[in-house]
């Protein structure tokens, strides 16, 4: 009977703290990021994004210009935005965003800006901005033909050192779309039958937000072609560099100029 | 006490009733002269308690994690059908839908929609128009409750800043898209705190902050996000956030708030309709209302800051010299500002005193001293009148 007893009250302790740690989890949960914080969660990596839950089993990695806002169960808002390694229990020793300006000094702040005129410009400009993501793939250029065991992706860079970059990869055939963030300018993929593969097309683009609407963004396309195909496409290639040897051009140069201006890459 | 100070209490009270009298024909003109139109058009949508948001006064330091919106952006029928399998596969305790769908389309993707709308937790929603109904297309019917989603019936303002939980047509009572997300989430909530009673008249928003302070996610951010758990047991809201999420040129199903920049003049809406009613549903939930003073005590208020700011003036000045002028300008300034700050403070704890009256009537009333001072020296000319005006 005791025996029982004890069992029962250890059953009972058990199920208590078994409770417990699961309350204890799911403590967070990341509100806004900016930059690529990385979240190191039971031995898997993955980049921070908003929603990500993060408990006892999180670490957490920011890198410069990396910070984002994580939530509490009662919604409190906690900015994390010091580069370091952060272990969940560092999380916790993070003070929530207080918000700590008296209502007094606010409101005469107010009046006197009010008195100074000293507001917000309200003049307009007559303009409509073109931002568009064309100027930011430089290579491959739209709708070429790559015969080269490798293609490099480079896109224009901004003045921000750290910005992410979004490349985006659609592959025709499957849809399928691999997205990779990088702060650097250009990624380098391999046609090694995983990712890219030959005799198939594919659309590349560059964003600078983690989620761009994919309809709206525009595309640049290009083929993988194949020996064969590439061999029906060599007279007419030899044809042309023997014509613009004749004009002095060098074999890198007339390489270049069939890349840029005849769509063909090899 | 003293015959002076009566008579000072006396000619108060007078010159107080003889300023309303005056105040009462002027506004009589204005409201009949179309002269004044434009500028009662721009007044109808001003309220100065507009500025406790648009200057953010208000701290909102808190994020709602109750509540979930996911934009459906410009997606068609068989993508948000797609996005509502995804989300009742997370278990929301309830999934609102801001969307009508008003026409047959493509049966095969309607059939698909009409499946995944079939849930006791999914809420639709309907608009009263003129006392019609707009509700979706009858093929779209679905096990769950539906609310209206006209955030106001008030035609006197383009700004929403109330909203009403029933309406009744025709001896039908209809609830708001709001309290039907609320009773089905919480039903102990909207008894514990007696909402069937407490929301039978328009009641004004307490509003948290626009879409940047909700938990929002546009609609591949939602279905490429690896943590959709989070949804479980919560409120999910699905609707319009602009394309992209919370585009500010953007003016589909936008309308204007008290946190709109521009507090008077023109501007371009500024929060998305479901935003609106995520900002309800959040006020109900923690039972966080505004409490507004009543005209009464408004006309009381204002009868007391007009009766001692005339007897103050009067005790101050027989006389119009430079200094009584100087003094007079800058008593009722600093009234005008600490009244206002007042009025925000009051708003901060919940409390609505609208302070445009009792400013407006008290500066009026304290401009017109000079005109009563001259109507008593005339009467004195003609009857014995005891004054404290000499």
């Amino acid at each position: 009977m005791e025996k029982l007893y004890s069992v029962k009250t250890s059953l009972f302790f058990f199920i208590i703290l078994l409770s417990s740690i699961c309350i204890a989890q799911e403590n967070y949960i990341v509100f806004k990021v900016d930059g690529t914080p990385i979240l190191k969660h039971n031995d898997t990596l993955r980049s921070i994004s908003k929603g990500s839950l993060l408990n006892n089993n999180s670490r957490v990695t920011l890198k410069n210009s990396d910070s984002f806002l994580m939530i509490d169960k009662a919604g409190s808002l906690y900015n994390v935005d010091k580069t370091g390694d952060y272990a969940y229990a560092d999380l916790q020793k993070i003070p929530a965003d207080v918000d700590d300006t008296s209502f007094t000094k606010k409101y005469f702040t107010y009046v006197w800006k009010q008195f100074t005129n000293n507001t917000n410009s309200r003049s307009k400009g007559g303009v409509v901005y073109r931002v568009d993501n064309n100027s930011l793939m430089f290579q491959p250029t739209d709708s070429v033909k790559i015969y080269f065991p490798e293609v490099r992706f480079v896109w224009k860079k901004g003045k921000e050192k750290d910005k992410t970059y979004y490349f985006i990869l659609k592959d025709l055939k499957n849809n399928n779309i691999t997205k990779i963030g990088t702060t650097d300018n250009n990624v380098t993929l391999f046609v090694d039958n995983n990712i890219l593969k030959r005799d198939n097309s594919y659309e590349w683009t560059v964003s600078e937000t983690k989620y761009p609407n994919l309809d709206e963004v525009p595309f640049y396309n290009f083929e993988l072609i194949n020996t064969e195909e590439f061999k029906k496409l060599q007279a007419e290639i030899n044809n042309i560099t023997t014509d613009l040897q004749k004009l002095g051009f060098t074999p890198e140069e007339i390489k270049v100029m069939l890349c840029e201006d005849y769509r063909i890459c090899y | 006490m003293k015959l002076k100070t009566k008579l000072l209490i006396k000619d108060s009270f007078f010159a107080t009733l003889f300023s309303y009298i005056l105040i009462f024909l002027l506004s009589y003109l204005f409201i009949n002269l179309s002269f004044f139109k434009p500028l009662k058009e721009t007044m109808k949508d001003f309220s100065f308690l507009d500025v406790y948001y648009s200057e953010n006064f208000n701290p909102s330091n808190t994020v709602n994690n109750d509540i979930i919106i996911i934009n459906v952006e410009q997606r068609d029928r068989f993508e948000i059908a797609q996005l509502l399998e995804v989300v009742k596969k997370e278990q929301p305790k309830v999934i609102g839908l801001d969307i009508i769908f008003r026409e047959q389309k493509e049966s095969f993707i309607d059939s698909l929609l009409t499946k995944a709308l079939d849930g006791n937790n999914i809420i639709t929603s309907f608009l009263i128009n003129n006392d019609s109904i707009i509700t979706n297309n009858p093929v779209f019917k679905t096990s769950g409750k539906s609310g209206f989603i006209n955030l106001n019936f008030n035609n006197k303002t383009n700004v929403i800043r109330e909203f009403t939980s029933i309406k009744n047509i025709e001896d039908t009572n209809y609830n708001s898209f709001a309290s039907q997300i609320v009773t089905s989430y919480s039903a102990s909530k909207w008894e514990e705190y007696n909402y069937s009673q407490k929301l039978s008249k328009e009641k004004v928003i307490k509003f948290h902050g626009n879409y940047d302070t909700f938990l929002t996610f546009g609609f591949d951010e939602f279905m490429q996000n690896n943590n959709k758990e989070l949804i479980k047991n919560k409120i999910v809201l699905l609707g319009y956030l602009g394309t992209p999420t919370g585009n500010i040129n953007d003016v589909e199903d936008k309308h204007f708030t008290p946190l709109n920049k521009v507090t008077a003049g023109k501007s371009n809406p500024d929060m998305f309709g479901l935003v609106i009613h995520a900002n309800i549903i959040n006020m109900l939930l923690k039972n966080d209302f505004m409490y507004r003073v009543s005209n009464l005590w408004i006309g009381i208020i204002t009868f007391i800051t007009t009766f001692f700011s005339i007897m103050y003036f009067h005790w101050l000045g027989e006389k119009n010299t430079i200094r009584f002028m100087t003094i007079k300008k800058i008593v009722l300034f600093l009234f005008s500002v600490i009244l206002m700050w007042l009025s925000l403070w009051l708003f901060k704890k919940g409390i609505i005193l609208k302070t445009a009256a009792i400013i407006g009537i008290t500066l009026a009333s304290c401009s017109f001293i000079s005109y009563y001072k001259y109507l008593i020296k005339l009467i004195q000319t003609k009857i014995k009148w005891k004054s404290y005006i000499q």
